[in-house]
Parts: structure tokens; sequence; C-alpha cells
């Protein structure tokens, strides 16, 4: 039946959309996994770069125990920003870049208040472009993965309805042989009521489409009222006497 | 008839998305040539298989109009 070929398409189909949305947003988002990689491997080795550097200086500064604190606070500002990778949601995301920059802001003034700003303004500049960058790609991630999620299920709810179109459909071609036999018993009853009935008469015509419906014509499935359009069942011209 | 004009809709591919206006049509078709037959009275077909006949295939119509219309908002 032409209604199964329908089915496979649309089966085919929702199949084929599926994997194509699936393999774009996995692409993009492993793209963005890839860049989100490399860049926290970067900002990595340029926070260790600045500790070696804060080292160094503790030998040029070594009365100031604010260098120990300065490598102290770099540290677990690096660590506090490799923690990104972890989050799940763009509000946390959010909330841990509004951090960030008041750890950064906390850094350069420790560095100024303390005069060795110069030593590493440019190592801290470079690290903080890097991080905003992290930042950035995290948040395309995060948008990717939520388009995933989101794609995904707007296809599990179309095959949810397509399930339940395709029972509807099965129930509306089905055929019980109860319902007709039944149906073929009330309409030799009405043949036989209205058998003298040969002029048109507007009353009885609509008194039988009235006792028709009341027997539950409208509840029949279309495979139901097809037996019941056989000749066998109507009485009238044969097919061989309809001119096609 | 009926049977065979539904069938023959429901089975040919490049008719199906006008299968109610081809029912329609099949629909009129036959329901001229029954008020053709029983233009002098109820003799060829009674009262009640002339209302029953255009009753059911509407009917017809409206179940398969319901399921495209769900079906279309489906894959729209």
């Amino acid at each position: 039946m032409n209604l199964s070929k329908l089915k496979l398409r649309l089966e085919v189909n929702e199949d084929v959309y599926r994997e194509e949305i699936v393999i774009r947003l996995w692409y993009d988002y492993c793209v963005v996994m890839m860049i989100s990689y490399l860049s926290s491997q970067s900002i990595n080795s340029e926070g260790e770069s600045i500790v070696v550097q804060a080292k160094d200086a503790r030998t040029e500064y070594s009365k100031s125990k604010d260098i120990d604190v300065f490598e102290s606070d770099l540290k677990d500002m690096m660590q506090y920003v490799l923690r990104l990778g972890y989050v799940t949601n763009i509000e946390e995301q959010e909330k841990m870049f509004e951090k960030y920059q008041k750890l950064f802001v906390g850094i350069q003034e420790l560095a100024k208040e303390n005069g060795f700003y110069s030593l590493f303004e440019a190592g801290l500049i470079q690290l903080n472009e890097s991080v905003e960058q992290i930042f950035t790609q995290k948040g395309s991630e995060l948008v990717a993965l939520s388009e995933l999620a989101s794609d995904s299920a707007a296809a599990d709810e179309i095959r949810v309805q397509l399930e339940d179109f395709y029972i509807t459909e099965e129930e509306s071609l089905s055929k019980d042989d109860m319902n007709v036999v039944m149906f073929i018993q009330k309409l030799q009853q009405m043949k036989e009521v209205y058998r003298s009935l040969r002029q048109p008469d507007e009353t009885k015509e609509n008194e039988i489409r009235k006792t028709l419906l009341e027997a539950g014509l409208d509840e029949l499935t279309l495979m139901e009222i097809g037996v019941l359009w056989d000749n066998e069942v109507l009485g009238g011209l044969r097919l061989l006497d309809f001119p096609c | 008839m009926l049977i065979l004009c539904a069938r023959e809709l429901m089975a040919h591919d490049g008719n199906y998305s006008d299968f109610n206006s081809d029912l329609k049509q099949a629909k009129q078709d036959i329901l001229d040539y029954m008020t053709l037959k029983t233009q002098f009275g109820y003799t060829t077909y009674d009262a009640v298989t002339l209302i029953f006949v255009p009753l059911s295939v509407e009917l017809c119509e409206n179940k398969h109009s319901k399921y495209f219309s769900r079906l279309k908002s489906i894959i729209k």
C-alpha cells in the first residue's frame, strides 16, 4: 500500500535528517573541543612561563616576599581557569569569567604596587588574551552542545509523533468483522423499513441520514466502510454496469 | 465501484497527494450516475443506499483529511 511506502520514506528521511544534524553538530563540537584543548595547553604553558619568570624575579627582588604571594596567586588563578573544562552551562561559564577578571586585576595590582609589574607585563597581557579566547571558545562549545541536545530532542519528538500517527493509521485501516456484520444488519433493517419509499422525500431522507449516523456510521474505520460499499451489501447496479 | 476507486487512488503513487480531490471527483461521478438512475424514483437504487453512499464517502474524505493534516503538521 502507498501509506506503507510513505511511512518508509518518512522514516528514511527522518533518519537521514537526524544523522546529518548529529554529524554536523558533532563536527562543530569536535572542532571547538580541539581548539579549546590546544588553547588550554597554551594557557598552561604561558602560566608556567610566568611562574618561572617569577622565580627568576625572586632572586632579583629577594627582599620582597610579595613575589611569593604573586607566584601563589598566579598559580591559583591558573588552576581556577583550568577548571573551565568541567563547566557544562553558559551561566557558570560567565560567573567564572567574572571571577577570573577580578583575580587577574588583583594580580596586576599586586605587581604594580610592588614595582615588578614591568617584568611581567608582556607575559600577563598575553596570558589574559589567551584566557579570554578560551572563555570565548568554551562559550561556543557550550552553545554547540546545547544545539546538539535541542536538535536531538526535536528528532525524538518527531519520532514519537510519527509512531503515534502510525498507530492511528493502523487503527483506521483495521477491520472488525463484528462491526461490519452489525452495520449490515442495520442497513438491511433500514432498507426494509423504507422499502415502500419510491419517490424523493426530503423529510424521509433526513431521517435516514440521522438514523445512519446514530447507528455509528462515523465510528466505522475506512476498511469497514469499504466493505459496506460492496454490491452484495448495497444492492443496485453492479460494477460492470457503471460507465467508467 | 467505490471500493475500487478508493483503493486505486490509495495505491496510485502519483495521485496520492491529490487523494481528496480525486476521491471527491470519484464520488461526484458516482453520485451523478446514481442521481441519473433515480431521477424517476428509487428504482435502481433504494433510498437508504442513495443516502448511505454519499454520506459514507464524505465521512471517509473527512477521516483522510484529518490524517493528512496531522501528517503534514508532523513533517512540516
